[in-house]
């Protein structure tokens, strides 16, 4: 936010003339840039509750920062193992790059959803703090005003911290193990984006019902565990949405994009269902 | 207001030679079970007032004013808004708000999410009315409860309301900030429409025009606070005089109309007479008769607090 003094300033400055290279220049364009502040809606509330809470930071280390150094320990394995002066450990020496993409889905794309179902889970709490609660309810004209925003933002934040950490990690094993398909990547990245939205919609299905963050996060992780029971059934076993936690090693490992298909249409209703119930339900409850 | 739970009706607006009340409901009833809850509430508010809605704890206010602003549920009945829904503000007991943002900030997003089109003016306004001013800037985590209440007011009136609902917003505050917020509110009367629930009866009575009392969910009174306050005149005088007062005492308590006679301290005598007639006929006559040297005579004052306790007693 601009403090008074600092838009007073700026104003001042504005009036003079405009000199490119200037520090006059600078000025103006730092008045120009405070009349052109965006107004503060409920969308541009959730970005400054993504930024201003730090919780871009937990997505920043638990993706990027996590996922990077997958594939480069998994590549240097051995020659860690011996600075460390580890005997005796049994490493196989061939690993490729479907390990190294092991290593980030087991590692860093494991703790990135826990602190995506936290992050998500603390966003749509919605009627957790009374007051607060009460403040938007009595505000707001639509529920979906109090949930879409919420969810969009963060599971925005946490697509683009997946997305970036994927290239990387894609990037990385393209040069530790050598060259791998670019549409495999791109199958990878969007599948693994379905995948995630349908977890931080099951948190969305959970505020439904629940209110306490650690509520909703707690359902929506046991949902996310229990959720390949369904492949016990023979019939849904090539439909359950599971199989794209997975989907990267998998597509390394040589299995066509198209038999992700089913899953990802599957992870698609079942988000657009848990949402739509998420915003009936809360419409509906009481205080 | 929240429109998610059965939407308020809005009154008419073609009727604008007679706008009616600023808020009615009609048999609003909700019921928690074993007794709690309201019952059959016929809220009137007239447009411009001040509302004051009294009454013990656990008497309803809040689960009403609740029912009134959507937050809950009514079993049955209804609420009647005269004004448009997107000018009415709410200010719960114990507001809430980001603890992140500055509070330039909670109050531009209060009043942008009834009016998207506020001027930055609105904000600044709303913050020098409720004292904020100097601390505009500030993340609202860092405030104190009787800041973050006057924060509640001015993301309240950032939204130039034409009606608001006030849940005890004083309760948190210091004398000062107190006189000041009733002040605030007084200042109302006559362009916004104010419900105010209080528990503290003395600020009902400083600020609002108008009264319901609530008792066990169910509404006892409602009208002028003036009139509540006359009705409940007690047929008590005050007698002050230049000497200490026993002579007079003692003829008083021989009349008949006089239930009890006490001497308060020296100089100042307390009449309770039968009933107020009885006493506004007969005491100047036994003051004549007496030969005291009279300083002032007057009706022993009624308040709120009186005919507060008058009403509830009388229900119990």
């Amino acid at each position: 936010m601009t403090s008074r003094s600092d838009t007073a300033a700026a104003d001042v400055r504005a009036d003079a003339p405009a000199v490119p290279g200037t520090r006059y220049a600078r000025t103006a364009a730092a008045a120009a840039a405070v009349r052109r502040r965006r107004p503060l809606g409920l969308w541009r509330l959730e970005v400054l509750r993504v930024v201003r809470t730090k919780r871009w930071l937990l997505l920043f280390i638990a993706y990027p920062v996590l996922g990077s150094a997958g594939p480069i320990i998994v590549r240097h394995i051995n020659s860690i193992l011996s600075a460390l002066g580890a005997d005796g450990v049994d490493v196989p020496t061939d690993l490729t790059a479907d390990a190294a993409m092991t290593s980030y889905v087991g590692v860093s794309g494991q703790i990135g959803l826990l602190v995506a179902l936290g992050m998500c889970a603390a966003a749509l709490a919605v009627d957790h703090r009374p007051g607060l609660a009460a403040f938007y309810r009595t505000r707001t004209c639509r529920p979906r005003q109090l949930v879409l925003p919420r969810w969009t933002v963060c599971a925005a934040a946490v697509c683009l911290a997946n997305l970036v950490a994927s290239v990387i990690v894609w990037a990385e094993i393209r040069w530790l193990f050598g060259p791998v398909r670019t549409d495999l990547m791109l199958y990878g990245i969007f599948f693994s984006t379905i995948y995630l939205l349908m977890a931080l919609s099951l948190v969305a299905g959970a505020a439904a019902f629940l209110r306490r963050p650690v509520a909703l996060f707690g359902t929506a992780l046991i949902a996310l565990i229990l959720s390949p029971l369904p492949r016990l059934w023979k019939p849904l076993r090539g439909w359950s949405p599971d199989k794209l936690s997975s989907v990267e090693v998998g597509l390394l490992d040589g299995h066509e994009p198209g038999s992700y298909a089913g899953p990802a249409a599957v992870a698609v209703m079942l988000t657009g269902t848990l949402l739509a119930l998420s915003v009936w339900r809360i419409g509906r409850r009481e205080m | 207001m929240a429109h998610f739970l059965p939407r308020p009706v809005p009154s008419d607006p073609l009727a604008a030679s007679d706008p009616g009340p600023a808020l009615s409901t009609h048999g609003l009833t909700r019921d928690y079970g074993r007794g709690t809850g309201v019952f059959d509430v016929g809220l009137v508010v007239p447009r411009g007032c001040v509302y004051g809605l009294v009454g013990p704890n656990g008497a309803g206010k809040t689960t009403l004013l609740s029912l009134i602003n959507g937050l809950r549920r009514a079993d049955s009945g209804e609420v009647v808004f005269g004004v448009p829904a997107h000018r009415v503000a709410v200010c719960t007991d114990v507001p809430e708000f980001e603890p992140w943002l500055g509070a330039e900030e909670a109050v531009e997003l209060a009043g942008r999410l009834v009016n998207p089109d506020l001027r930055p003016e609105n904000v600044k306004n709303a913050l020098h009315r409720a004292g904020l001013v100097e601390a505009a800037d500030r993340r609202v985590g860092s405030f104190s409860r009787g800041m973050t209440q006057r924060l509640g007011l001015a993301a309240a009136l950032v939204g130039e309301p034409d009606l608001m609902i006030l849940d005890e917003p004083t309760s948190a505050l210091d004398p000062r900030g107190r006189a000041e917020v009733l002040d605030l509110v007084a200042g109302m009367r006559g362009r916004t429409t104010v419900v105010f629930s209080s528990h503290i009866l003395a600020d009902v009575q400083r600020v609002c025009d108008h009264v319901g009392v609530l008792r066990a969910g169910r509404l006892l009174y409602q009208g002028p606070v003036a009139e509540l306050v006359a009705e409940h005149v007690r047929p008590t005088w005050l007698i002050r005089l230049r000497d200490d007062g026993a002579a007079l005492c003692r003829t008083f308590a021989a009349e008949d109309w006089v239930v009890r006679v006490s001497s308060v301290r020296p100089g100042l005598v307390r009449v309770h007479a039968r009933t107020v007639e009885d006493g506004e006929r007969h005491i100047l006559g036994v003051l004549d008769r007496s030969g005291a040297r009279v300083i002032s005579v007057g009706p022993e004052e009624s308040d709120l607090e009186s005919a507060f306790l008058s009403i509830t007693g009388a229900a119990r």
